[in-house]
């Protein structure tokens, strides 16, 4: 079976992922495709398989079919360390900052090995977001947004070209908030292409250029937040639809 | 004029340092069913945990059959008469059928009044009387789902709180368990339900809240929120 | 790296050294009962490095490691009675634990936490077996007997013993410090998320897995000397098991001295009880066990240092929203 090519505008090109969880279809013949340089939404109602497809794309569940290419490279099967390495980086949506390592050592370790200095470039990206004087601070005494900062920081790292950020916002203050999305903005404008999960339709509306509605494991629409937002697919996925047809 | 069965008032949560819940009030009448609905994050499970005595209430008050019953702890609510389904069918597993609705009914010490209980609760659902001995791991999740209703029934309760009952169940499920909700009420039992599916949930409903970010955003009788476009523009960001 | 740290190190360097110095003057001073008696600390000073590096800093669990120690001892045993030179039958010991370490660590290291650990346990329990049955490689039950002129002299042993110890200690030293030392720390941490940031988990494990048994391979090839006898049961003995645990967790789990104190306070507390009371030993190890993760946590070494490694206050102030 011949592998649909992916358009070398495309950074990442998803065709036909499905995932099954013993009888449940989480993923339905997912397709979606990301144009490089841009922020590139993904919403959907709770369920519907978004976080699931970060995790395929990912590498760390290795049970989907179908194809992703990202930067021309099929990396289906591919371990997360070695997509990390590619280029492709992820950011959870609870905190996963290893706790007894310091806030320094969080972002070293995210480094390249042959970075001589990794210290250097993690310095200056904590002093980017005001948390230099946390250099040495273990993960697990920050609060919980600066933790959620640092998980961001921690992938820049290694300067991804593609970054999925998993409702990086979510239970973080308006202040930390907005200075994440002013770095998501910054990253943006210097070349990196973004693919984020949110709830929060302002941010979308604000920050994405394209937006792809996930809906019971399939794609059901996508577009520019303004059209997504009176598509009657859309709002039915999300509010539901009666069983007795209702004259609006 | 029916009476207030539960009524909140101006209720303010916060979880930790982020305060999710601004100011929410709503009230239940008895025999009625009332939907919260709301897009995500709009503080509706936070809302039903406060009433169970699952979340620390900042501010604010609940006051269930004319008693205040703010800041209780979790342990006392059943007590009350008030029967919680939380989210995600909770059951366990490697008991049966019986033995979880059983569970239900642990603060009732007299053993024949218990499995008269679970008499009643199977004429509700005789799918659960057909699957009695089976582990309720074992059932689909409808069933469970059922079963986790049942559970909350064991106590007779007044109130019951549902907790998104339609969550991750096969379209065929979901209307099997509005149709038991619906049977519920004409029982004369009272229902307070958080919904994700917003649409089914009105139309089965007498009246609903909708939130958004923490506050309230609209209350009307279930078939008016059903009609009314902002309500849908809300979840998108209306 | 904070200077501080670094500061830290060299005075710890210089104890370790002076340490070190005296330990190798001992013989010296001391009569051969002593040296016995050191002999055995440094033993266990090693397998606890040992212990610590898979265990304490990468945190798989190991509840079978006494296995390796087995291996080499009869590995070193072998050597000996085919006469070879001790040297190499220690290097053998060291050799056999390595090689077959690589197979049985790709297959366990897959399991997670308990499964892992029992697994392990599983493991130094085949080890018995196998040395019991294999008659003919291993003399069965009765074990082997190494007669006196195969053996080095008590000195050789005991400087033997002594650069082990030291060489497991400047491993896990060097480790501690370095990028791959971070990674497995990492690992310990949360091995999803270190495999998100591009941890290559498995190569890392194995790693840890191989050189943690390395040690005691080298390790249980000397005690075979030291004792000049080796069966099944006092080469996969469980009371080796649990010591090694208990003297990492009771000196300082993830740490370099830890496993140093822990091995030295725990063999001492043994000598001073073995006379009068032999049996009182394992119930002392559950004893010291319980203190530890009743009040200890972070074992004695955690008592001396002081983790000024919290948050500034300053932080707390800014986090309270509008």
């Amino acid at each position: 079976m011949t592998i649909p090519a992916c358009d070398p505008d495309h950074i990442l090109c998803v065709w036909g992922l499905r995932r099954d969880f013993g009888g449940v279809q989480a993923l339905r013949g997912v397709d979606l495709h990301v144009a490089r340089g841009t922020v590139t939404g993904l919403i959907g109602p709770n369920g519907s398989g978004k976080t699931t497809l970060f995790q395929v794309i990912s590498g760390i569940d290795r049970g989907a079919t179908g194809t992703i290419t990202f930067d021309g490279e099929s990396i289906l099967g591919w371990r997360p360390s070695q997509i990390y390495h590619r280029g492709l980086a992820r950011t959870f949506q609870l905190s996963r900052v290893f706790p007894e390592l310091t806030v320094l050592e969080n972002l070293v370790v995210a480094g390249s090995r042959k970075d001589r200095s990794a210290d250097e470039r993690a310095l200056g990206l904590l002093e980017h977001v005001h948390l230099r004087d946390y250099a040495d601070v273990l993960g697990k005494n920050l609060s919980y947004g600066q933790q959620k900062l640092v998980e961001f920081l921690r992938v820049l790292m290694s300067d991804p070209a593609l970054i999925l950020l998993d409702e990086p916002a979510a239970g973080v203050n308006p202040t930390l908030r907005a200075t994440l999305w002013d770095m998501v903005r910054h990253l943006n404008g210097l070349g990196t292409t973004f693919l984020i999960i949110e709830h929060n339709m302002e941010v979308i509306a604000d920050l994405c250029s394209d937006v792809y509605v996930l809906s019971e494991g399939e794609i059901i629409a996508r577009g520019d937040f303004a059209a997504i937002r009176n598509d009657e697919r859309v709002v039915e996925a999300y509010f539901g639809k009666a069983r007795r047809q209702v004259a609006t | 004029m029916t009476e207030t069965l539960l009524t909140i008032g101006d209720l303010e949560v916060s979880y930790g340092a982020v305060q999710v819940l601004f100011g929410v009030s709503l009230e239940v009448r008895v025999g009625e069913i009332v939907s919260i609905i709301g897009p995500n994050g709009a503080g509706k499970s936070t809302v039903i945990k406060s009433v169970v005595g699952l979340v620390p209430v900042r501010r604010g008050s609940v006051v269930f059959g004319g008693r205040d019953i703010t800041n209780l702890p979790a342990h006392a609510i059943p007590a009350l008469g008030i029967g919680y389904v939380p989210q995600g069918r909770i059951v366990f597993g490697r008991m049966t059928v019986t033995d979880n609705l059983e569970l239900g009914a642990f603060l009732e010490t007299n053993r024949s009044r218990r499995l008269e209980a679970v008499q009643r609760v199977f004429e509700q659902f005789p799918r659960l009387y057909e699957r009695r001995a089976q582990l309720a791991g074992k059932l689909s999740g409808g069933e469970q789902q059922m079963l986790a209703i049942g559970r909350a029934l064991m106590l007779d309760p007044k109130l019951v709180i549902l907790d998104e009952p339609s969550l991750g169940l096969s379209p065929k499920y979901v209307d099997l368990i509005f149709d038991h909700l619906l049977a519920l009420k004409q029982q004369g039992r009272t229902l307070l339900m958080i919904e994700q599916n917003a649409a089914r949930a009105l139309e089965l409903s007498d009246r609903g809240y909708a939130l958004e970010l923490g506050r309230n955003r609209y209350s009307d009788s279930g078939s008016n929120l059903l009609a009314n476009n902002d309500v849908r523009r809300m979840y998108l960001g209306g | 790296m904070p200077s501080v740290a670094s500061r830290l190190r060299s005075s710890s360097a210089w104890a370790g050294a002076a340490l070190v110095a005296a330990s190798a003057l001992a013989p010296l001073v001391f009569n051969e009962y002593y040296q016995s008696f050191l002999l055995q600390v440094f033993i266990a000073i090693a397998l606890a490095q040992a212990w610590n590096l898979i265990s304490g800093m990468t945190g798989y669990v190991s509840f079978g490691h006494s296995a390796f120690f087995g291996l080499g001892a009869y590995g070193g045993a072998l050597f000996l009675t085919w006469g070879f030179p001790w040297w190499l039958a220690v290097f053998h010991g060291a050799v056999v634990a390595a090689i077959l370490s690589l197979p049985l660590g790709v297959l366990t290291l897959r399991l997670r936490g308990p499964y892992f650990a029992i697994a392990m346990l599983g493991l130094n329990e085949i080890g018995r077996i196998v040395a019991t049955l294999w008659v003919d490689l291993t003399n069965g039950g009765s074990g082997i007997t190494l007669s006196p002129s195969l053996l080095p002299s008590l000195g050789m042993q005991y400087f033997t013993s002594l650069a082990l110890a030291l060489g497991a200690t400047l491993l896990v030293a060097w480790i501690h410090g370095n990028r791959f030392g971070l990674e497995l720390r990492a690992i310990r941490e949360d091995e999803e998320a270190a495999e998100m940031v591009g941890v290559n988990t498995t190569l890392n494990k194995v790693i840890a897995f191989v050189l943690s048994a390395l040690i005691p391979g080298a390790m249980g090839a000397v005690y075979v000397m030291y004792t000049s006898f080796i069966n099944p049961g006092s080469a996969f003995a469980h009371t080796r098991n649990v010591e090694m645990i208990v003297m990492v967790l009771f000196g300082g789990s993830g740490t370099v001295w830890g496993p140093i104190v822990g091995a030295a306070i725990i063999m001492i507390l043994r000598e001073m009880l073995w006379a009068e009371f032999p049996e009182v030993h394992l119930a002392l190890l559950g004893v010291l066990l319980l203190v530890v993760v009743l009040y200890l946590p972070g074992g004695i070494v955690s008592l001396a240092r002081r983790d000024r490694r919290r948050r500034p206050d300053v932080a707390k102030a800014e986090e309270t929203p509008p």
